[in-house]
């Protein structure tokens, strides 16, 4: 059976958090430079991130959940204006408003987590 | 717990886009300066704005929050298009054929700019307003 208590998911949560994190300042230095010449807008792709790390808890659940290192990787979606930028101040927007809402579910889910094992954790007494 | 540097990212980006609104509002103010300490008519001033990454790829390690970040005004660009001639004799700097110089602002392309720069400053706001929301979502973990 297997261990409610230390199974993987609060470090999957803190995974997630940790990668909007860095998303977050990867979509903010695109932000920054929206109007830079030459700029090229990068993002960091949550199945990279994410993929090869869930694969292995898919395969075996007790097994201890390791994630590369984030790959930048350039976002050529946008079309690159006359100065050489493309960057698409409303795909970064929209990026942002996921980002942000991917966090807050991580952190709810979190607490609901925590919240589950406190009543787990009462019924003993 | 975020370390609050990618407020620094949006906050570069915040006082970039206030230089050029400096500047434009400089243009602005000076579209009829037809003297200046340099000699000659004002002559269009424009900001230059360049990314704080020394390499492209380099930025895969962006990670280490002691390295710069975001985007910098690396300088001050003259605009060197020749000044505007208006007929205007009476003018005290009108040349001997009656043509004043006057400054290469034009007011039409300066309120385009300044609109891009506000728009551009409040895209960065939002960004600073996400990061707080998930700084304070961060701070609510505790409270189970």
């Amino acid at each position: 059976m297997q261990n409610a208590m230390f199974d993987n998911t609060v470090g999957l949560l803190s995974t997630t958090l940790d990668y909007s994190l860095r998303r977050h300042k990867v979509i903010a230095a695109n932000m920054a430079n929206v109007e830079t010449p030459n700029f090229k807008a990068r993002d960091l792709p949550f199945n990279a991130y994410m993929q090869a790390g869930l694969r292995r808890v898919e395969n075996n659940p007790a097994a201890r959940i390791t994630f590369q290192q984030p790959r930048m990787v350039y976002d050529t979606t946008g079309e690159t204006r006359l100065d050489g930028n493309n960057v698409n101040a409303e795909n970064e927007m929209i990026k942002l408003m996921k980002n942000t809402g991917r966090y807050s579910l991580a952190v709810d889910l979190l607490k609901y987590k925590f919240t589950t094992l406190r009543e787990a954790i009462r019924l003993g007494k | 717990m975020p370390d609050f540097s990618a407020i620094d990212i949006s906050a570069s980006a915040l006082r970039a886009e206030r230089f050029r609104m400096e500047l434009i509002a400089q243009n602005i103010a000076n579209v009829n300066t037809t003297r200046t300490a340099e000699g000659g008519p004002y002559r269009r001033k424009e900001a230059v704005f360049s990314s704080m990454y020394s390499d492209q790829m380099g930025f895969a390690n962006h990670y280490d929050s002691t390295r710069k970040q975001g985007v910098g005004v690396t300088g001050v660009l003259v605009d060197q298009s020749p000044p505007k001639l208006l007929y205007n004799p009476d003018h005290p700097d009108a040349q001997a054929d009656g043509f004043v110089r006057m400054p290469n602002v034009n007011p039409v392309s300066e309120m385009v700019n300044m609109i891009a720069a506000s728009r551009a400053y409040e895209a960065n706001i939002a960004a600073i307003q996400n990061y707080r929301k998930m700084a304070d979502k961060a701070m609510s973990i505790g409270h189970v």
